[in-house]
Formats: structure tokens, C-alpha cells, sequence
């Protein structure tokens, strides 16, 4: 082989290694800037209890972080939120593309999967690995160890987020022993945002039970243990995942993988477990139909026993 | 050729990337005790001092031995050396011949006699023994041990300080890097709620004012400035640590340990003390010392003792001329002999000689009474220091425990709506506070602890013996 040859097929070797290092450089110059702008919306019922300019401000820096940080050259993300007071809005927001993202209460998705096109990537939740448990409580020294016995006196809902599910549980719980619906089974029913102000009333015996979330009701007992001496769990709920964020279909298309990254391994830098902490989010989970199974088989037990109570109505009628 | 040659860059590359994953390997305590006894240029001073010590006792040990020496010489002389008989006249009366004794005069002229010729050749071997010096010889020993004993325990307090410097080093920077990554989390968890604060101060519903936003901005900045003065300690103990160890400054070192031992002692200042007497090397220091000067003082007392030598000579003479002073009988001779020397009077010299000595030896007791004092009270100082370290760092260690489940359960708390994020803040910066307190105490615990090994002088035996 000629020296003139050498030089060619050395220059040939040169170009392709020169390509293969462009083309890297390419791919990872793609990879760190893989996302500018973000659209998400929400549902008012989402935040229940919270300002909404402070849960769009606190979203916002959220959604920005986790995003800014798969962005490797920490390029700024523009970040858009939307609040929206009914989920229709949402839904039509979504179909005329004004939105990419939507984070939704598990209920809210179940309600809207059939009209509009969305593709759920994460679950974030308090509580246990199984989600977020509901339980009643009275006081010990009432006498009242079953849901019946609670006919005609007064109970306090608190709870931070959802207030959906745990009534629908409570519903679903009295049809299950054929007793009337919540707000003709208790004498009153008082909303509240916060669990003290659900559990103390019940611990000084000023009403009669009050429905918390579970997790809360350990905390509390670890705060002040002489809870756990006056109060008494007399039905548990089973885990509730408590949102779930979701991309329109074709956006998901395009972003849904780096997407999930980001917001899966918020939680892996110090910046990102502070935020966890601060917006009360224990767990965050890549999305498996299987986290609907518990509310799917509640509400589809609410409708038949709500059918079933129905007929037995208009049969006594 | 071109293939080999590929092969060599493959090789050089390759051999870059070992000897760099080499230096980046994360060093021990050990590595590092190792890297600098051999590196540290104190050592081969202590050593070469050492050396010389011990020929020094060779040379004292010398006077044990005969004293042989061999001479030899050969030489062509310009001239033959002559003898000349000077002119002598001579009277001489012959009786008993005649009946007056006859008196006659001879005169015998001047006559030059040849000694020996030009060329000359001679060989000697001379020997001395001394078989007797009045103790100056066990008194040179004497002082030539001592000395070999201090230069031994000069070695033994630069390694002993070498390893010192090395443990208190490596586990201050361990120290520094544990403060800076505390002061790290700190600063990020406050970021992060900085962040929070001025996103809801300037987009939410207005419960976040200015005001919490500044005196937010203000906490995170001060505790920003402590953690880049800590990163900078961490990064300086660390060059500190690699510039000791006689590595280069460019080498960046890593530390396999992330936690500083507690290693807790119950042994009783006595047995401290006792331990102390003997292995700490200022102490044999001083040891050999008074054994050098009681040395001395028989090096001294020896001058006004006689001493005996044996003497013997052997001598070989061969030259051109068998006449003269270079007869055959003359050519080979030899002879035995005792030598005696016996000082009579010095003028009081070592009379005075042997006081000084006497004088010295009293005052390096002296002194070994402050030492042993000194020595007792610097370990029970220490020994004090390390009870009230070990009672300190108990309780620490509660509080770290207490502060950890203060903020698991504020944390808890706060997720669950029952406690505020003033509460978790405060969590999370006492909890940073007691770990840093906590992480210093053993520091200072583990500093006081090698002190006291130092002192006694027990701990560079295990790492030599290694």
C-alpha cells in the first residue's frame, strides 16, 4: 500500500471518529436543553384549602426546579399555571391545546378519561406505600366501636387535600351496611382543613368522631401520645393515591419520557427533598394503572350500592 | 511498525488512566502515615543521626582492640650517609722490653666510613594494646551507648510526631469536610425555602411579605458565607494533609474515612503514668543522658590513673650495602614490650574535671524530677481533658439523637398540617447545629485522645512494627 493511500484511508478514519464525536455532542447538547416551556393546569378541588396564587406560586417554582434541573446547562424553563374552578374548563383547555400537562385528582381522572386524551406519568401521595389510608375516630370513653352507632350525631371531616375520596369511602361504607348516605346518617357534618381541628374536638369530647387521614393521626399520636389513649379507630379506609399528573397525548409523544425523569428524581438532590418537604409530598411514583385499582373498585361498590339503595327506595315507596 | 506504534499510545493512555486512577484512589489513615514516614525529610535527618551514633560506639569500642600499623619505605639517597672517624692520636707506653718503659704517640688520621648505600628499603609493623586505661575505655562506652540511645529516641519522637501530625490531619480534614457538607445541606434546604418564600412573596396571595422574604435572604446569605469558609478550611486541611505526606500540590486527594473514631478509654492516669515512664522518648532521653554523664565522670577520673600498654615492633631493613648500620645482624629485628604511663601531678585538672561532671549529673536528675513531674501532669491534664470529652460526647450524642427526631417528627408534623414551616426551618437548622457541635466534640475528642498516645509514645511502636 502506497503512501498517498495511507494518508487517505487515515483522513477517512479521522472524519468518522471527527462525526461520531460531533454527532455525541449533538445528542447531548439536545439532552441538556430538552424542555423551554410548560403549560399545566389544575382544578381548584385539587388545592382545596389552600390560596390559589400561593399554589400556583408554590407549583410553579416546583415544576421549575425539577425541570431546570434536567435542563444539564440550567437554562431557564418558562413555567405557565393555570387554575382552572371547573374541570370542564380543564378538559377544554386541554382539547384546544392551551395546556400540556394537567394534575389531577385521581377521581377527576376517572371522571374525564373518556373525553379527552391524557397520559398519566406520575402519582405523588402521602402516607404509606399503598397511599393515603382514612379512618374514624371516637373516644373511648363514648362506647362507640361501630360506624352504626354514630346514627344522628355529629362528625368533623378534616382533611388537607382531597375531600372527595374520604367521603365517597364514608358513603360507600354506610350503603355497605345499608344505612343512609352521610348527610342523612349524621346529625351534623363539619368540613376542616386541618386534622387538629378534627381530632382535638373528638379527644375532648366535644363531637362524637371525626374522619382524618391515617398518617395524620400517628403523627399526632407521636406529638402528643395521650391521643392514642383517648381515641380509637373504628374503620380504616384502604390506600388512596392522592394526584396524579398527566401529559396530553401528543405532548407526551415528545416529552413523556424526559418528563417523568425529571419529576421522578426530584427527591435525589437536597434542593429536591427540600421542596418534597415543604409542599407535603411523600412519595412520588411512575404511574401504574394498578395505583387506580382502590378507588376504581370504591366507586364502582358506591354505584352499585347507591343503585341498589335506589331500587330499595322506590320498591318501599 | 505503525501498528506498535498505535499500541504504544494505547499503552501510554492506558497507563494514565492507572496511575490517575491511582492517585485518585481514596487514601487511609494507614496510606497516609505511610506516605509521609517515607517521604518526610525530618525522618532522614533522625535517621542519619542515628547513624552516626552508633559509629561513634563503633569507634569507642575500637580502644578494645590492638593498634597495628605497617610502615614501608623505599628510597634512593643522593649521597651514601658516611660516618667520619675524627683523627686520633693515641700514647702508648711499652714496658717490660727495655728497662725504661718505651713511651710512643700514634696518631690514627681521620677516617670516613660508609653506613649504608643509595638504595634503601625498609618495612615495620608496630602494635599496641592497651590493656590497661584507668576506665577511660568503659567511660567512652559508656557515653557512645548513651548517645546511640538518644539519637535511637530522637527517631522515635520524629516518627512519633510525623504519625501525630498525620492522625490530626487526616481527621481534621475529615472534620472539615463533615462541616462543610453540613453547612452544603443547610444552605440548599434554606435556598430551596428561600426560593419558596420569594415565589409566594411576589406571585401568591400576600400572607409571605417582603419583610419574611429579607429576613429569609439574610439567614441564607450568612450561612452561604459560613459554608464557603468551611469548603475552604475542608479544601486547605486537605492540601495541608497531601503537602505533609511529601505528595505534590497538584495532587488532589481524597480520604477513605467520612467518620471520625471514638475510641474510648477506661485505663487510670497511674497506668498512664507508669505507660508514660516508659516509652515516652524525651523521658529515655533523658535516661540515657545521666548514664552518658556517670561516662564522663569516669572518662575524667581515668586521667589520674597509670596506664599499661602492650608494645611490640617488627622490623625489615634491605639496602646495597651489607656493611655499616645496614649489616646483615641489622637487617631484621623485632621487640616486646610494656609500656607504663602514670600522671603525677596536672595541677588539680581532674580533680575539677570530675566535680563538673559530678555537678552535671546532679543537675540532669534535677531535671529528671521536673520532667517526670512535667510529664505526669501534662497526661493528667489530658486524661481530665478526655473524661470530660467522653461525659461531653454522651451527651452530644443524646442530643444528635434528640435533634434527629425532633426534626423526623416536625417533619412528620409539618406533613401532616399539625406544625409550621417556621417549625420544620428551625428542625432542620438545630439539627444541623447539634450534628456540627456533635461532629467537632469528636474531634476534639479523638485530638486530646492521640495527644495522650503521643505523650506516652506507645502508638508509633504498633505503626513501625506494621
Amino acid at each position: 500500500m502506497n503512501s498517498s493511500k495511507i494518508t487517505f484511508l487515515t483522513t477517512c478514519r479521522w472524519f468518522l471518529c471527527a462525526m461520531i464525536v460531533l454527532s455525541t455532542n449533538q445528542h447531548t447538547r439536545a439532552a441538556e436543553l430538552f424542555l423551554s416551556s410548560l403549560r399545566l393546569g389544575f382544578t381548584i378541588d385539587t388545592i382545596s384549602g389552600v390560596d390559589v396564587n400561593d399554589a400556583r406560586a408554590a407549583q410553579e417554582l416546583w415544576l421549575r426546579t425539577a425541570l431546570q434541573n434536567m435542563n444539564k446547562n440550567n437554562e431557564p424553563v418558562d413555567v405557565q399555571i393555570t387554575v382552572y374552578s371547573d374541570l370542564s374548563l380543564l378538559i377544554n383547555a386541554v382539547k384546544e391545546h392551551e395546556l400540556d400537562a394537567v394534575t389531577l385528582l385521581p377521581l377527576e381522572y376517572l371522571s374525564l378519561q373518556e373525553d379527552v386524551s391524557l397520559i398519566p406519568i406520575i402519582t405523588s401521595y402521602s402516607g404509606d406505600s399503598d397511599g393515603e389510608h382514612y379512618v374514624v375516630l371516637t373516644h373511648r370513653e363514648n362506647n362507640i366501636q361501630t360506624i352504626e352507632q354514630l346514627q344522628s350525631r355529629n362528625i368533623i371531616v378534616g382533611t388537607r387535600g382531597d375531600k372527595k375520596v374520604p367521603q365517597l369511602w364514608l358513603d360507600t361504607m354506610l350503603l355497605e351496611k345499608s344505612l343512609p348516605e352521610t348527610k342523612a346518617f349524621f346529625k351534623s357534618v363539619k368540613y376542616m382543613r386541618k386534622t387538629t381541628q378534627a381530632i382535638l374536638p373528638v379527644f375532648f369530647k366535644q363531637v362524637d368522631a371525626c374522619l382524618v387521614p391515617k398518617t395524620d393521626f400517628e403523627t399526632a399520636i407521636k406529638l402528643n401520645p395521650q391521643l392514642s389513649v383517648g381515641l380509637q379507630i373504628i374503620a380504616e379506609s384502604p390506600g388512596f393515591k392522592s394526584t396524579m399528573t398527566c401529559l396530553r397525548s401528543d405532548f407526551h409523544d415528545q416529552h413523556g419520557s424526559h418528563l417523568t425523569q425529571a419529576m421522578e428524581t426530584i427527591n435525589q438532590t437536597e434542593q429536591g427533598k427540600q421542596f418534597f418537604t415543604l409542599f407535603r409530598v411523600s412519595r412520588i411514583l411512575r404511574f401504574e394503572e394498578v395505583h387506580l385499582d382502590n378507588i376504581k373498585n370504591l366507586l364502582q361498590k358506591n354505584q352499585t350500592l347507591s343503585q341498589k339503595s335506589a331500587h330499595r327506595q322506590i320498591e318501599g315507596q | 511498525m505503525k501498528n506498535l506504534s498505535i499500541l504504544f499510545i494505547f499503552i501510554i493512555i492506558l497507563g494514565g488512566q492507572i496511575i490517575f486512577a491511582q492517585t485518585n484512589k481514596p487514601l487511609t489513615l494507614d496510606d497516609c502515615i505511610e506516605l509521609a514516614l517515607k517521604n518526610n525529610q525530618q525522618r532522614a535527618v533522625s535517621q542519619a543521626g542515628e547513624k552516626i551514633a552508633k559509629s561513634r560506639l563503633g569507634q569507642a569500642r575500637s580502644a578494645y582492640w590492638p593498634q597495628v600499623t605497617a610502615n614501608g619505605l623505599a628510597a634512593r639517597l643522593d649521597d651514601e650517609p658516611i660516618f667520619v672517624f675524627p683523627e686520633e692520636t693515641e700514647s702508648y707506653s711499652i714496658g717490660g722490653v727495655l728497662p725504661q718503659p718505651i713511651v710512643t704517640e700514634v696518631t690514627i688520621p681521620e677516617k670516613t666510613i660508609k653506613l649504608l648505600g643509595k638504595n634503601l628499603f625498609s618495612t615495620s609493623a608496630n602494635l599496641m594494646l592497651p590493656l590497661y586505661t584507668g576506665g577511660l575505655r568503659p567511660g567512652l562506652m559508656q557515653q557512645a551507648r548513651a548517645g546511640v540511645q538518644v539519637a535511637r529516641q530522637n527517631t522515635r519522637r520524629t516518627d512519633q510526631e510525623i504519625i501525630y501530625q498525620v492522625r490530626d490531619l487526616y481527621f481534621g480534614t475529615v472534620l472539615a469536610n463533615k462541616l462543610a457538607q453540613i453547612a452544603q445541606k443547610t444552605h440548599t434546604r434554606l435556598s430551596a425555602t428561600l426560593e419558596l418564600t420569594e415565589s409566594l412573596y411576589k406571585k401568591g396571595a400576600g400572607k409571605v411579605k417582603k419583610t419574611d422574604y429579607l429576613k429569609n435572604k439574610i439567614f441564607v446569605k450568612s450561612v452561604r458565607g459560613m459554608q464557603t469558609r468551611l469548603q475552604s478550611q475542608a479544601d486547605n486541611a486537605r492540601a495541608g494533609l497531601a503537602f505533609y505526606m511529601g505528595l505534590s500540590w497538584e495532587t488532589n486527594i481524597t480520604l477513605s474515612d467520612s467518620e471520625i473514631p471514638i475510641s474510648k478509654t477506661d485505663v487510670s492516669l497511674k497506668q498512664l503514668v507508669d505507660g508514660t515512664l516508659r516509652f515516652n522518648p524525651n523521658w529515655l532521653s533523658l535516661q540515657a543522658g545521666l548514664n552518658a554523664y556517670d561516662g564522663k565522670i569516669r572518662e575524667a577520673k581515668s586521667e589520674t590513673r597509670p596506664r599499661l600498654a602492650l608494645i611490640g615492633n617488627l622490623e625489615y631493613i634491605n639496602n646495597n650495602y651489607d656493611k655499616g648500620v645496614v649489616a646483615p645482624q641489622n637487617t631484621r629485628s623485632w621487640q616486646v614490650g610494656l609500656g607504663l604511663e602514670f600522671p603525677l601531678f596536672n595541677g588539680f585538672r581532674t580533680h575539677h574535671k570530675v566535680k563538673e561532671m559530678k555537678a552535671r549529673l546532679t543537675q540532669l536528675e534535677h531535671q529528671k524530677i521536673l520532667l517526670h513531674e512535667g510529664l505526669a501532669t501534662q497526661i493528667k491534664v489530658l486524661h481530665q481533658k478526655l473524661l470530660a470529652l467522653q461525659e461531653h460526647l454522651s451527651s452530644a450524642q443524646e442530643a444528635l439523637s434528640a435533634a434527629q427526631e425532633n426534626h423526623q417528627l416536625t417533619d412528620l408534623g409539618y406533613q401532616a398540617d399539625l406544625l409550621e414551616v417556621q417549625d420544620l426551618i428551625e428542625a432542620q437548622t438545630i439539627e444541623s447545629i447539634v450534628q456540627a457541635q456533635y461532629h467537632t466534640l469528636c474531634y476534639d475528642h479523638y485530638q486530646t485522645y492521640i495527644q495522650i498516645e503521643k505523650l506516652i509514645g506507645t502508638e508509633i511502636e504498633r505503626y513501625l512494627n506494621e
